[in-house]
């Protein structure tokens, strides 16, 4: 064995970028021949270089699933139910990424930068609010499941049967529908489908 | 006027400060120090500051601006109303002409208008830009939520129209020549009979409109308080409906208020908005109601068509048949019919949607089961003939009421 290529941090470091396209067989001829070099003194990356090519081998030996036609037309109807990211946990995250300087900062003695994440701290503090939840009582879950067409049917009905009463408010009842989901887990029938 | 000491810094310079200046030593001590810059303390402190003030005053400014625009904002609705007990009760024997007069006039207002209208229900929010005319045509064009943006929907008095952009499929209900007088017919009616109660009760301003506002009651024979069902705010000088509450007896349902509003001729209203060719092409279009067809006025008439239909052998209080409905089907597919019965109760609805249960999807059916307050519910029953019947319940009763049809369907 070459003792230049015993165990390394940093050369271990340098080549797991390397190691799934090695598996792929897509490296060049240079960084192939530093990959097996490599493996040949690390075992920790010879056995991850067998996992991913088990992983590989795994994958492609898998049952091949056909999806509906309308699969994705009904995926891009659901992504634009998702509800946006509650203010709250925004403002978190943006706590982090401010700590993350401040941390950065201490690292490298910046003291200026440290300055400034303390000032962006007490901004955040000052600035960040619950949100006001609406007093009205809530009747729906918040996230829409697919209905079936039978249902689909049913929930346009009622819209439409509502828009034929004098008192009728449509836009009430079309916004109740649309949040239809599942009910409460009975053993009678528990989802819209 | 006391003279500044000179003061030097780290490096010997000499920092004098204006004669005319008089600072309290504290402060000048402060200044003084902060020639020294290389010192990184200060520095990092003044920074600090600096950024802060900086943070302070755009967030002041950003919220005065903030404020400015906010559009309107109608005081929020007391969350849970019992009976009549925040009301007051309106004389059931002699309904009041005045609130009938101004129930019409809401329904045919004496101008058109356009604005955008907001609609809550629980936690969801729509938004809808919302024109009107002197006919009592009605359009809505969604702009949120996303799910909805984009959809378009026609109310006119004989025919519904309703385009969903997402899917290009166009919604139709072709109702008979004059149901829609006939349904206020039977409202009015419902009134002088003091099944349903209505009042004028208070009076506000909303958006520079001056608005009465009417308040809809239900009578319940099994309880002896009446039950809030509706309040509508309307413009007394032009009848456009601004704000729309509807009630059960858990507390709010939804609400329904212009944000903006423009009336008469300035609203830029044209007859060509109400026509069906202003909508959206649809690479689909579905009769959603069977076009032109009045409804049955008993389950025994619709049992003719669909016998495997089922009725609750009790209903909530108040409540009684609107009409059933039969869809598709036929004498070549008896097995496709499905059925709609509607029940009322002035404002409130309930809605049962039946069909004979797929032999592939029929669910094993429970000695009992428990009922939730949710406003859309499936679930399967077996008829008198001993089939499997889908059931979709959609409307605004309480748990026990829900569980009373249930429980009693036949």
């Amino acid at each position: 064995m070459n003792e230049a290529y015993t165990h390394n941090d940093a050369v271990c470091n340098a080549l797991q970028p390397l190691l799934s396209d090695y598996v792929d067989g897509t490296l060049s001829a240079r960084h192939t021949f530093e990959v097996e070099r490599h493996m040949a003194a690390c075992s920790s990356c010879a056995r991850q270089v067998r996992q991913l090519e088990a992983t590989v081998n795994l994958l492609h030996g898998s049952e091949r699933h056909d999806t509906a036609d309308d699969f994705m037309a009904r995926l891009h109807a659901r992504l634009d139910d998702v509800e946006p990211e509650p203010a709250h946990r925004a403002s978190l995250q943006w706590l982090r990424s401010v700590l993350e300087g401040v941390r950065g900062a201490l690292r490298t003695r910046s003291v200026p930068a440290l300055g400034m994440a303390a000032a962006g701290l007490i901004g955040v503090l000052l600035l960040t609010r619950p949100l006001q939840a609406p007093t009205v009582a809530p009747l729906l879950p918040s996230r829409a499941a697919a209905p079936s067409p039978h249902v689909r049917r049913a929930l346009d009905q009622q819209v439409a049967a509502t828009a034929g009463d004098p008192l009728g408010d449509v836009a009430a009842e079309n916004l109740a529908v649309q949040g239809a989901t599942e009910t409460d887990s009975n053993s009678g029938g528990t989802s819209l489908e | 006027m006391m003279r500044q000491p000179a003061r030097t810094n780290h490096r010997g310079r000499r920092l004098r400060l204006p004669s005319f200046l008089y600072l309290p030593p504290p402060v000048a001590g402060l200044l003084q120090s902060a020639d020294r810059f290389d010192r990184g303390v200060h520095r990092s402190l003044l920074t600090a500051l600096l950024c802060l003030a900086v943070w302070i005053s755009a967030f002041g400014a950003a919220d005065a601006q903030f404020r400015q625009r906010r559009p309107y904002r109608a005081p929020a609705p007391p969350h849970r109303i019992s009976g009549n007990a925040r009301l007051p009760r309106p004389s059931v024997e002699r309904p009041d002409p005045a609130a009938l007069d101004l129930l019409k006039r809401m329904l045919r207002p004496d101008v058109s208008f356009s604005g955008i209208q907001r609609t809550q229900v629980g936690n969801r929010v729509s938004e809808q830009k919302y024109e009107g005319d002197e006919k009592g045509r009605r359009r809505l064009e969604y702009l949120s939520p996303a799910a909805l943006s984009g959809d378009v929907v026609l109310i006119l008095p004989n025919a519904f129209y309703y385009y969903h952009a997402h899917t290009s499929q166009m919604g139709i209900a072709l109702w008979p020549i004059g149901q829609t007088e006939q349904k206020l017919r039977g409202l009015i009616q419902q009134i002088q009979r003091g099944a349903v109660s209505i009042a004028r009760t208070g009076q506000e301003q909303i958006l520079g409109h001056d608005c009465a506002i009417l308040t809809l009651f239900a009578r319940r024979p099994a309880v002896a308080a009446l039950m809030l069902q509706g309040k509508l705010w309307i413009d007394t000088v032009s009848g456009v409906l601004m704000r729309y509450e509807r009630w059960n007896a858990r507390g709010l349902v939804s609400v329904t208020y212009m944000t903006t509003i423009v009336t008469g001729p300035e609203a830029g209203v044209v007859p060509a908005d109400f026509l069906p060719r202003s909508l959206p092409k649809a690479a689909q279009a579905e009769a959603v109601f069977p076009p032109e067809k009045p409804p049955l006025t008993s389950v025994a008439m619709a049992k003719v068509s669909a016998p495997f239909l089922m009725e609750p052998g009790r209903l909530p209080d108040g409540y009684a048949l609107d009409g059933v409905w039969i869809f598709g089907g036929g004498p070549a597919h008896p097995e496709r019919a499905s059925a709609l019965l509607r029940y009322t109760r002035g404002v409130s609805h309930i809605s049962l949607f039946e069909r004979r249960a797929n032999p592939g999807q029929i669910r094993r059916i429970p000695a009992a089961t428990r009922a939730s307050a949710a406003n859309v519910q499936r679930w399967q029953a077996a008829n008198a003939q001993g089939e499997s019947v889908d059931l979709i319940y959609i409307g605004n009763l309480g748990r026990e009421e829900v569980q009373l049809l249930r429980d009693t369907m036949r």
